[in-house]
């Protein structure tokens, strides 16, 4: 018990005076594999925030890299100690990429956001493509699979967070398919336009 | 005039010319040999690494090259080079038996340049070979992964996008694939030509593309890389040599590289060290003769220039029955070798090392003996008078006469290392050791004379006669305790390195890595690995974070307004920002050695400790400057989390288990998100697919990936350079042992007037032989038991700079060396007193004379 008492006051002491939060639950995208911290588009798109008046509002960066839909639940329950007004749910990326069975990815994305949205937390549904060499069939369905959710649980959507960033080389890093610092710049756009109204 | 008087000279005494030249070619041929294998062994290295990466260089990019881009690279290769391209990218591939993500790998026809592809039908596939008829129909060859995971076998039909293909076989070995590539999906061979009708590739498409190119013989690499650097200035586009191709063994590759060049170095200074004390000899049997032509007249640098040209005529022919020996000996070697070890080398005399041989033979024992040939200046006429024969102790002291051996010497050990670092250490060594053994042998050869007590006069008389041929004496000494030294530096060295080779057996080794483990699927996957009677060889939590802080200090590289300045800064900023996978565990695992500090006090406890403790992996602490006593902030999704470094380990290479550079003590982020990696242990074929079919069904998102087949070649890779170490160990000492017996009998041969003079004056054969085998069994076994153990001390410090391994310290080796050392002097001291009872006394003096 004393080290999870540890960890939650380590975890909350620095964030319990910021009257809102919202959490961004993600993999490597929002982590921000290989840019700074401070350059990740949660970062960014918290600057932005209080840039446009919102100050109140602290973003979490709760990226992890490599991560899978399955790993939704668990890891809300652990952010949502903080108790966020929001989260942002970014997860999909690495079923796609791995080839797992959409079904089982679009089940685990439906609990997180039937989990969220019991916890009384804003769900906004950050969509994902899956990229063309995985076959014109793969790519529907998977694109699909986040706007059949959208709509049967009435959530905030994105429809593409990469929109502008996937697959132009002047946004990502060498491996292609992480975001450097410009493409992290475009992606809090797209999500702070996504969430005007909604926060 | 010089020359010829050196000619007459060496015709009168032809005896002793055969003689050196035998004695010398003996040492000669064990260099040649060494080299050799080195070269073998090396160019068997290298082929491996080629294999992997299938060409001498490669381009690649996660992006087309822009026209551009395609003329600087090509104008930048030398002229001749051969190119071909490939395309890797993840699809699905679907079939009529179901659908799973593959790898294509779509291929042209110089595919692959090195190595080869093994297909099930029997079939090899490599650059020149006419057998791909993915290049002439509608097909595909794919990993068997898929016909145990999807049921697809030869003449099925899959199709990739809108590309239907047939496949025409399965891939039985594939020497590209290392261990960390083992990947995700298995792959697919296609036609490169037939991608554009798959659809596939277009824009938003990731896959990686690789310029793959042969060098026309005698391109040095680096330099064609160094090149294609300087015109392709994207870091985005990297240039792979075999040398990065080869991740998974790189470092023992290279710990194996750094062995093999300290052999040539071994190789070289025993082949001095042998051609250097027959040249000395050589030397002191002509002072005589050199003291004659003074009184004639002639001037001390035309002496020498007589002797010098003699020596160099004599090297020179020496080197003629070596390229004999060496090419009689290396076949019937490499024959026995393949007979009980992996390798079928082929060892061959390359230029280079004929060039050494020559340069050793006719220039560098000469060189070596400046101190000595300096003495004839000396020289007075007297000489003649006297019926001593020269000593290297008389005459005046010139120090500077060493400095052109020292600098030869740190030049070709540099050279032969292909190291300034292991080149200068050795020096460094061997300058101390020298120095050492000096001081010891004084003393020793001093303490002889003091001897007092002894019964009989051949005892007596000969602790006597090393006291009082002090200079001689200390020769013999230095020469067989540096033999010592560089026989067994070889073997110390190797027990440690073959500690990076060895495995823990096929139990724990690993068949398959499962990864993604959520928390709650625990109670599931344990339930199913029960049933299935498996118990898995670890489980090991990955907690994902980000090092803020060092000591205060930010630890990420932001991009600075005009971008990155170089292609090496961003890719060290890339490197520290992509974040860390931190684990937990009580202890460590077999496969973990601390190397410094303390292990964890335990799980941590928050009322004493304000910190976690840390335990860093030691090359990355290397890589990072993080070292004991550094305080690490990490961001742990969202948490600070405070550490303190308290302990580097090392981790074994060779055991397969899953490893983190950072270990986080134990009760600091149980509570955290985490996901699990786990191994199980070797399972035989059915079983193992049944298990992951099983597994892949109940839980999707957990990956598992079969690494047999790369384990398998890992391991096989090891045992090699286990056999490598073994074998370059085992010829060293063979080496070291005709040196000293060349030595031993040069130094013999120089006694034979004295013994025969004791013949003459009575003594009986046994009192003669005991006379001279008492001197070297007393002269031979302190030499070699002051350079046995002078080797430990030096293997050590070696070990410790250049292989940064564990050392493991034998007795064995050390003490047999000394005692075969001794054993060996005996016997030719013997055999030499046996010659010489049975000689006639006249003979030998008219020989002498």
């Amino acid at each position: 018990m004393r080290p999870f008492l540890f960890l939650l006051i380590l975890a909350f002491s620095s964030l319990s005076f910021a009257q809102k939060k919202l959490v961004v639950l993600g993999d490597s995208l929002t982590e921000g594999y290989g840019v700074a911290k401070d350059a990740a588009f949660p970062a960014v798109l918290e600057k932005k925030l209080h840039e446009s008046g919102k100050k109140e509002w602290t973003v979490i960066n709760a990226g992890v890299s490599g991560s899978t839909t399955a790993s939704g639940v668990s890891r809300m329950k652990w952010v949502f100690k903080s108790k966020p007004e929001a989260v942002i749910l970014a997860l999909g990326a690495n079923d796609g990429l791995r080839g797992l069975k959409i079904a089982d990815s679009e089940k685990h994305l439906a609990q997180a956001i039937e989990y969220a949205q019991g916890q009384k937390v804003k769900v906004i549904l950050g969509g994902l493509y899956m990229p063309p060499n995985y076959g014109k069939a793969y790519t529907d369905q998977f694109k699909k699979m986040y706007e059949t959710l959208a709509k049967k649980y009435k959530v905030t959507f994105i429809p593409f967070i990469l929109d502008k960033v996937a697959g132009n080389p002047k946004y990502n890093l060498a491996d292609g398919i992480h975001p450097n610092e410009e493409g992290h710049k475009i992606i809090a756009d797209n999500v702070f336009t996504a969430l005007k109204g909604v926060l | 005039m010089l020359l010829r008087l050196a000619c007459r000279e060496l015709l009168r005494s032809w005896r002793f010319g055969l003689f050196f030249i035998f004695n010398l070619s003996l040492g000669l041929t064990g260099f040649v040999s060494l080299q050799a294998f080195n070269e073998a062994l090396e160019t068997e290295i290298q082929a491996n690494s080629k294999a992997i990466l299938s060409a001498d260089l490669a381009v690649a990019a996660r992006r087309e090259l822009s026209e551009d881009e395609t003329a600087k690279m090509r104008q930048a290769l030398p002229a001749g080079t051969k190119e071909g391209k490939i395309y890797e990218f993840f699809a699905m591939l679907s079939s009529s038996k179901g659908s799973r993500l593959v790898l294509v790998k779509a291929v042209d026809g110089s595919y692959p340049f090195y190595g080869e592809l093994e297909l099930e039908s029997g079939r090899h596939i490599t650059a020149t070979s006419d057998n791909k008829d993915i290049l002439k129909e509608q097909k595909a060859w794919i990993y068997p992964e898929l016909k145990s995971q999807l049921g697809l076998d030869a003449g099925d039909e899959i199709q990739l996008g809108q590309l239907k293909l047939q496949i025409s076989d399965l891939v039985k070995k594939d020497a590209t694939q290392t261990f960390r590539a083992a990947s995700l999906a298995p792959r697919v061979f296609i036609n490169r030509e037939l991608l554009s009708q798959s659809g596939l590739l277009q824009y938003g498409s990731t896959f990686s593309l690789a310029h793959l190119f042969l060098l026309p013989a005698g391109a040095v690499e680096s330099q064609a890389r160094d090149s294609l650097y300087n015109v392709l200035t994207d870091p985005q586009i990297n240039v792979e040599t075999p040398a990065t191709a080869g991740e998974d063994s790189g470092r023992q590759l290279g710990y194996l590289s750094d062995y093999l060049g300290l052999v040539a170095i071994v190789a070289l200074f025993m082949s001095a060290l042998g051609a250097a004390y027959i040249y000395r000899l050589f030397l002191s049997t002509r002072m005589k003769e050199i003291a004659i032509l003074r009184t004639l007249g002639l001037q001390s640098g035309q002496a020498v220039g007589v002797y010098i040209l003699q020596a160099s005529l004599l090297g020179f022919l020496a080197t003629v029955p070596t390229m004999l020996f060496s090419l009689l000996v290396l076949p019937l070697l490499s024959k026995l070798l393949g007979s009980f070890t992996p390798f079928d080398l082929q060892p061959t005399i390359t230029l280079e090392a004929f060039l050494i041989c020559l340069l050793m033979a006719v220039f560098g024992s000469f060189v070596v003996s400046i101190p000595f040939l300096t003495k004839i200046f000396d020289l007075r006429a007297a000489k003649l008078f006297s019926e001593e024969k020269f000593s290297a102790g008389e005459g005046q002291r010139r120090y500077w006469t060493f400095l052109p051996c020292l600098v030869l010497f740190y030049f070709l050990s540099v050279y032969q290392a292909h190291s300034w670092k292991i080149g200068s250490l050795f020096i460094g060594s061997m300058i101390l050791v020298v120095l050492a053994l000096l001081v010891i042998g004084y003393c020793t050869v001093k303490a002889a004379g003091l001897i007092k007590g002894l019964n009989r006069w051949f005892f007596k008389f000969s602790f006597l006669s090393l006291s009082r041929r002090a200079g001689a004496s200390l020769a013999v000494f230095v020469a067989l305790g540096m033999g010592a030294l560089l026989i067994n530096i070889l073997p110390q060295l190797k027990n440690s390195l073959q500690a990076e080779f060895q495995f823990e057996g096929k139990s724990k080794i690993p068949s398959l890595f499962m990864f993604d483990i959520q928390d709650e699927q625990w109670p599931g996957i344990d339930e199913v690995l029960k049933e299935k009677q498996v118990t898995p060889l670890a489980r090991s939590p990955l907690v994902r974070a980000r090092i803020l802080k060092v000591n205060g200090q930010d630890y990420e590289r932001k991009i600075e307004s005009e971008g990155f300045k170089t292609r090496e800064e961003e890719r060290e900023a890339r490197f520290r920002n992509r974040g860390m996978n931190l684990s937990y565990r009580e202890s460590m695992s077999d496969s973990e050695i601390m190397i410094k500090g303390r292990p964890f006090s335990g799980p941590f406890d928050p009322d004493k400790q304000a910190r976690a403790e840390l335990s860093v992996e030691t090359r990355f602490a290397d890589r990072m400057g993080f070292k004991i006593g550094d305080v690490l902030v990490f961001d742990v999704q969202g948490v600070e989390v405070e550490g303190e470094i308290i302990n580097l380990r090392k981790v074994k290479w060779t055991s397969f288990q899953p490893n983190f550079f950072i270990l986080v003590q134990d009760g600091v982020l149980n509570e955290a998100p985490k996901s699990w990696i786990s191994a199980i242990p070797f399972l035989p074929e059915q079983q193992r697919v049944d298990l992951q079919n099983t597994l892949a069904q109940k839980f999707s998102n957990v990956s598992i990936i079969d690494v047999v087949r790369t384990v398998d070649d890992v391991l096989k890779t090891a045992e090699k350079m286990s056999w490598s170490l073994e074998l370059m160990a085992g010829l060293a000492l063979i080496t070291g042992y005709i040196v000293l017996f060349s030595i031993v009998r040069s130094q013999i041969k120089l006694r034979r007037w004295e013994l025969n003079m004791l013949k003459i004056l009575g003594a009986s054969g046994g009192e003669v032989a005991s006379f001279i085998l008492t001197e070297f069994a007393f002269l031979a076994f302190i030499a070699s038991f002051f350079g046995a153990a002078l080797s430990v001390l030096v293997s050590f410090a070696l070990n410790t700079f250049i292989f940064e391994s564990e050392f493991r310290l034998s007795f064995v080796q050390p003490l047999v060396s000394v005692v075969i050392i001794t054993g060996l002097s005996l016997l030719i001291s013997f055999l030499a007193s046996v010659d010489i009872v049975r000689e006639s006394a006249l003979s030998i003096l008219r020989e002498e004379k």
